[in-house]
């Protein structure tokens, strides 16, 4: 048994295994996990493969720069099969998507079906410009689409 | 009939003993919210003591409150949810001994509960308060540091709460 006591200077969240570290990191914001990534190498190494990103709405910049942050992100995901080509971005990997207060274009379910050939569970939360919602069989895994206060 | 009631109604008792060889009876019913114990229940390890090496008798103690009170039928939602607010306010470091248990023994809630928890002590915190909290030493050069950091440059911009409460 390690002295209960004296443990007040003993480093305990680093000795956790790495997806414990990325459980607690999951319901930080990016901005906040991205940040701890300076603190050691285990640090950086749990931020680097972390695979539940929450962007929150941390960055009130112009959308310019927030899409190169997210792909940025996205493409630096280790352990995660992003591809990025010149056309559009493809998550065949993406297996949850969760949107909140979006302003969908008309062709987001269309570039959706597209892009996420994986995708099983979606939540859209007070999400504006979608005027009718078409997916029939363009999504083999899905499983669940949450619909709120569209 | 009667033989039928008289075994829904029957409990059994497990023993689980800790690293520190302190032993802890508790009914199996309670205890195989641990996926880990009902997987040595079900492969016919429930007759003798079932130690578990990574598990502290302080952390144990922690554990099997928790799931006492989770599987109790006699504690409603409140109770609950009340119970669950006081059991975050262990320590810090108490907490990441229980988080660690809760993955070893897989027990998804309390893994979940006490993840949170530890997210909640980072929330708004600069990584230099993060550090002084957990106690992380720096494996890292200044170069390397600030090579890191670049990589991010948006993550840093902004205010955060320098405090260490």
């Amino acid at each position: 048994m390690e002295g209960k006591n004296a443990d007040a200077a003993v480093d305990y969240i680093s000795k956790l295994p790495e997806p414990i570290l990325q459980k607690i990191l999951s319901f930080l914001l990016v901005k906040e996990a991205a940040q701890l990534s300076t603190l050691s190498k285990t640090f950086n190494s749990a931020w680097n493969s972390l695979s539940y990103l929450n962007f929150g709405y941390i960055l009130s910049k112009n959308i310019t720069e927030l899409v190169n942050v997210v792909d940025q992100i996205l493409a630096n995901r280790q352990n995660h099969k992003l591809e990025l080509p010149h056309n559009g971005i493809k998550f065949s990997s993406l297996r949850v998507l969760d949107l909140s207060k979006a302003l969908l274009g008309e062709h987001f379910i269309q570039a959706l079906c597209e892009s996420c050939s994986s995708l099983e569970d979606s939540t859209l939360n007070e999400c504006r410009g979608l005027a009718s919602l078409q997916i029939a069989g363009t999504l083999p895994k899905l499983r669940r689409v949450w619909l709120a206060c569209l | 009939m009667a033989e039928a009631s008289s075994s829904i109604t029957e409990k059994f008792f497990l023993t689980l003993k800790s690293s520190d060889g302190d032993e802890f009876v508790l009914e199996e019913s309670i205890a195989i919210q641990s996926i880990t114990i009902k997987n040595m229940v079900e492969d016919g390890c429930s007759s003798s003591v079932i130690p578990l090496s990574k598990v502290d008798t302080e952390t144990l103690i922690k554990v099997i409150e928790y799931m006492k009170m989770h599987s109790s039928t006699s504690s409603n939602e409140e109770e609950i949810e009340n119970f669950d607010k006081k059991f975050v306010s262990n320590s810090i470091n108490t907490i990441l001994n229980i988080l660690e248990a809760a993955n070893f023994l897989d027990i998804n809630n309390l893994l979940e509960l006490c993840a949170e928890a530890v997210a909640n002590r980072i929330k708004n915190k600069t990584p230099e308060a993060v550090r002084k909290i957990f106690n992380i030493t720096s494996d890292f050069t200044p170069e390397e540091e600030a090579e890191i950091r670049n990589e991010t440059p948006w993550a840093f911009e902004g205010n955060l709460d320098h405090s260490l409460d």
